[in-house]
């Protein structure tokens, strides 16, 4: 969360974010991290965090320039001018968002927005993936409820319907 | 009948399957049992709101100072170079009159409400654990002000002798761990919650073990374990217009009820003037909220919001590592005594049982009893106060599953038979056994005569292999030089006490457009809540899915939680009697306006029509909108309706039920079981988990992807447990080493092996259609079975856990 009384007029840059297909200009300090400039400055509140910035439970993932990155461990002032991706952004016809609703992919909910954008990081940039490669891709996200088989499940079926062009 | 009712895939996934061991009898409903869309699908778009993404108009931030001792005082108190920092707003510190207590002289805290089963103070002087708040809390602009801040608090610290280890706290010369309680030694005694009970004995434990012809002894060790990886705690308070409105991080409404009153209480307005705002909850599990991580996050708030008139966000971050830990953690010394056939004569487990915020509970008091033929039975728990969090329950019942489970495959090891052969000859209710005894109940109370464990174990066996792959301990070397080995546990349904029900309230009303909104107090926590109460309720009224919904904001309307444990017997109970009473509704003005009575009507798909002649018909929302004064009222229905029973809902299998006769003799006869094959490597002491078959009796399926989810998260929560998690303490200090998410073995996607999920549907629960919650016994169950599988594998017990490689290579003589 940004703090305005650390901060100098000395210090203070502009940046230009891209997101979800709009421009941002926003004036941040050199050590807010991009989830605090996502979630407090911009308020997109579907990014989570359950390790306090630690790197550890995926639940910030974003997609920064086609990438999924953890925004608590990314500095703001190196976003400048990239583009970037957050749930709030994606078709709600999407097949990651749809066949993760259609399979209850999820208890809580609180790492689910983590989940979806790791998965679609994985498959903007493989068109098939294999199952051990989706693990692989999604072992950095923690799911406390434990609906690991279920998000597997979902993903699955997701890679199956963009592999027919079926969006 | 095995049936597979769960959305797949068309790529097969290979570490899942799920299936409904049903039966052909079982009449087919519209939505019971079926797969239909979430109600709760904005968490996967992000739109869900959770409280820590609450954010209101001028909202200050607070946080506390956490002590960084396992045991000392707050001395002397310097704060002159906080109030210099810029965005400081507020600063409250130990000793402010706001914070007196006539109660306490440690001041304000929970104790300042009866009902409350322990103290927990808002700002005391004196920490009994390391990361306890203690002391200072700083009211600011920002997260950050607020923990630059802290960091300028001068505390003058007087260290005191802390004790870990609850057998080093029972000695009689241990230092007193926690002053503040003013006793001269550390043993836990009375209550609130408890009554000081700490003994539970049925029939005579002497007797039973002279009958025996065999006796064996061991003992189990639970390190501790923390929820870890939920959503970190936050309590909002705005005391604005003469109203307070909070946000509780609760997930219990009873318990949100004791955080309401003092929070009221604080801010000088009556209850009638509180508003409680409901956001999802991330990741709760039941206990985790309970009163301490509830209510005093939420006074703070209050109080900082009634000194600044300001919204006051309360970051409680420190909770999932540091407020608490499970009830499970600590030392159950068990003694069996058993004939060589393997009937149980005699069982004796003593403990050093947890206590905190959810009170006092003897291990094996309640399942031994409840769920086996075992006459002889002495349970007794001494409870240290030590310099640890408060523990709570959480996934619920491994305290209790630990000794239970752990009971039968001993005694087959003993004897060498299949454990499951000696859980089926002690399986039963209040020591008599399941056959014959049982039979005549479920008759006499209207349920079928169906054997639960029998069921389990034949659907978990076939599913796993068992009777291929069982073999005696450590007889089974693989080519690949690993060890292989299988296991099972089981144990009995967890339910809330009978009494619950009675508590519990919802209601329903219709809107103009045709819809209608069903009404309670509930958490959302992720059992899918809203999903599986509006099957019910539009089962029962006949109307529409998509033309119902949930609200979970209706204070005054207490339901059951945690919904997928226990909880949902009694709160499908009532979302079918609001369904019913809405059908009668339905069909007694649609009488008047199709010119017919009730009895000739029905009403499906929200449309009511003449049974001998449909095309007499109206849709429910055009009746609604013609008639709509008859029903804008709304219609109550609570626990004692259930409990009571009236026409409309005694269908079997739960109708000759009532009050007080029935809940004088309520049973246990819903059984869940586990199977597990695992290899072991005798080098490196990892084990490899190959298939685990989770099998529930959930009496009857409502929504197939709610059972599911609550089998595999809790077969991921409980090997956690038995197998990863642990809080390492430094002994020297009491502080803790691992408490982050980097550093804490919570298991991940990458640690994913085959689970298959089954239910068995024998309607043997009293909720609705004879269901039963599942929420606790997953991760009950794989607590045991894994240790069951190692010892399979390397035919020697692991009886510390979790089991780490470390343990297994000492087992094996090889560390």
């Amino acid at each position: 969360m940004q703090d305005n009384y650390l901060v100098t007029n000395n210090n203070l840059r502009n940046i230009r974010l891209k997101i979800n297909g709009r421009t941002f200009e926003v004036t941040v300090a050199p050590h807010w991290t991009l989830y605090q400039v996502l979630k407090d400055q911009l308020g997109f509140t579907s990014i989570k965090d359950m390790c306090l910035g630690h790197g550890a439970c995926g639940s910030c993932t974003v997609i920064l320039d086609g990438r999924p990155v953890l925004s608590c461990l990314t500095l703001a002032v190196d976003c400048d001018g990239k583009t970037i991706e957050t749930v709030e952004g994606i078709d709600p016809k999407h097949p990651v968002i749809e066949t993760f609703i259609k399979h209850h992919a999820f208890q809580c909910g609180y790492c689910t927005p983590g989940f979806v954008m790791t998965a679609k990081a994985l498959l903007d940039r493989k068109k098939n993936p294999t199952i051990e490669e989706i693990i692989e891709a999604l072992s950095g996200n923690i799911c406390r409820c434990g609906a690991y088989q279920l998000i597997l499940n979902a993903v699955i079926e997701a890679t199956e319907r963009l592999a027919k062009g079926n969006r | 009948m095995e049936s597979r009712r769960l959305t797949r895939p068309l790529r097969e996934n290979p570490y899942f399957t799920f299936l409904i061991w049903s039966f052909p009898e079982d009449p087919e409903y519209e939505l019971i049992g079926k797969p239909v869309p979430p109600k709760d699908s904005e968490k996967v778009t992000g739109r869900a709101i959770y409280t820590s993404d609450v954010k209101l108009p001028g909202m200050l931030y607070a946080k506390w100072l956490t002590s960084p001792y396992a045991h000392a005082r707050a001395k002397h108190i310097d704060i002159s170079a906080v109030k210099e920092i810029p965005g400081v707003v507020d600063v409250l510190v130990y000793g402010d009159p706001d914070l007196l207590s006539p109660r306490h002289p440690e001041g304000l805290g929970t104790g300042m409400n009866p009902l409350c089963p322990d103290w927990a103070f808002v700002l005391p002087s004196e920490a009994v654990f390391e990361g306890q708040p203690v002391a200072v809390a700083i009211c600011a602009e920002t997260p950050e002000i607020c923990e630059r801040a802290l960091k300028l608090v001068k505390v003058e610290w007087e260290e005191l002798p802390f004790v870990l280890d609850r057998d080093e706290a029972l000695k009689p010369d241990a230092p007193i761990t926690q002053l503040f309680r003013n006793q001269k030694d550390n043993i836990v005694r009375e209550t609130p919650m408890t009554g000081g009970e700490t003994k539970y004995v049925q029939g005579n434990i002497e007797e039973g073990f002279k009958e025996a012809d065999r006796i064996i002894e061991f003992e189990i060790k639970c390190g501790v374990n923390v929820p870890a990886g939920v959503e970190p705690f936050h309590s909002i308070a705005w005391l604005h217009d003469g109203y307070l409105d909070l946000w509780i991080p609760h997930q219990l409404p009873q318990g949100m009820m004791l955080a309401v009153w003092p929070a009221a209480a604080v801010a000088g307005v009556p209850m009638n003037r509180v508003r409680v705002h409901q956001a999802y909850k991330g990741a709760t599990f039941g206990g985790i909220t309970f009163i301490g991580n509830g209510a005093i996050p939420t006074i703070l708030a209050t109080l900082f919001s009634k000194r600044t008139g300001r919204p006051v966000k309360v970051l409680a971050d420190w909770t999932n590592f540091s407020g608490i830990v499970c009830e499970e953690e600590g030392r159950y010394t068990i003694k069996v005594g058993f004939k060589n056939d393997g009937t149980i004569t005699a069982v004796q487990i003593l403990s050093n049982g947890t206590y905190g915020y959810a009170g006092l509970t003897i291990p094996g008091s309640k399942k031994l009893p409840r769920a086996t033929a075992i006459k002889n039975i002495y349970c007794e728990s001494v409870y240290p106060y030590v310099n640890k969090p408060p523990a709570v329950c959480y996934k619920h019942g491994t305290q209790e599953t630990i000794p239970f489970a752990e009971i039968f495959n001993r005694v087959a090891a003993e004897l060498g038979m299949d454990p499951t052969e000696v859980a089926l000859k002690n399986d039963g209710c209040y020591g008599r056994p399941m056959h014959p005894d049982m039979d005549e109940v479920k008759r006499e109370q209207g349920f079928p005569v169906r054997d639960s464990l029998r069921e389990c174990i034949e659907a978990g066996k076939r599913a796993i292999g068992w009777d291929e792959k069982w073999h005696p301990p450590g007889a089974k070397r693989l080519p690949n030089g690993r060890y292989h080995g299988i296991g099972f546990a089981w144990t009995k349904e967890w339910r809330a006490g009978p009494e619950v029900p009675a508590k519990h309230y919802a209601c329903i009303f219709f809107k103009y457009d045709g819809t209608v909104v069903i009404k309670g107090q509930r958490s959302f926590v992720g059992v899918s809540e809203p999903t599986t109460y509006c099957q019910v309720f539009a089962e029962e009224a006949g109307l529409r899915y998509e033309d119902v919904s949930f609200d979970n904001e209706f204070l005054e309307a207490p339901m059951m939680t945690p919904g997928g444990s226990g909880g949902l017997q009694w709160n499908s109970a009532i979302m079918k009697e609001l369904g019913v009473k809405a059908k009668q509704k339905i069909l007694e003005v649609a009488a008047k306006h199709l010119k017919k009575t009730p009895q000739e009507l029905d009403v499906k798909n929200s449309v009511v029509f003449e049974k001998a002649n449909p095309q007499n018909r109206v849709q429910v929302r055009d009746l609604i909108r013609r008639y709509y004064y008859e029903f804008h009222a709304g219609i109550w229905a609570d626990g004692w309706d259930y409990v009571k029973g009236t026409e409309e809902t005694r269908r079997p299998p739960f109708t000759d039920v009532s009050l007080p006769s029935h809940f004088k003799k309520v049973y246990f006869w819903g059984r869940q079981a586990a199977f597990l094959e695992v290899e072991v490597d005798p080098e490196t002491g990892e084990v490899d988990i190959k298939n685990l078959v989770i099998v529930n009796d959930v009496g009857k399926t409502i929504n197939p992807h709610g059972v599911a989810n609550q089998q595999i998260g809790g077969v991921y929560m409980g090997l956690g447990r038995a197998w990863t998690e642990e809080i390492v303490y430094d002994p020297l200090t009491g502080v803790k080493l691992n408490d982050d998410l980097s550093q804490y073995g919570v298991l991940t996607m990458g640690d994913i092996f085959p689970i298959h999920c089954i239910a068995v549907e024998t309607r043997l629960g009293y909720g609705a259609y004879g269901n039963f919650g599942i929420g606790e016994n997953p991760s009950c169950l794989v607590r045991t079975v894994l240790r069951a599988a190692i010892y399979n594998a390397i035919g020697k017990w692991i009886n510390e856990d979790p089991i780490t490689p470390d343990k297994i290579l000492k087992a094996l003589g090889k560390a």
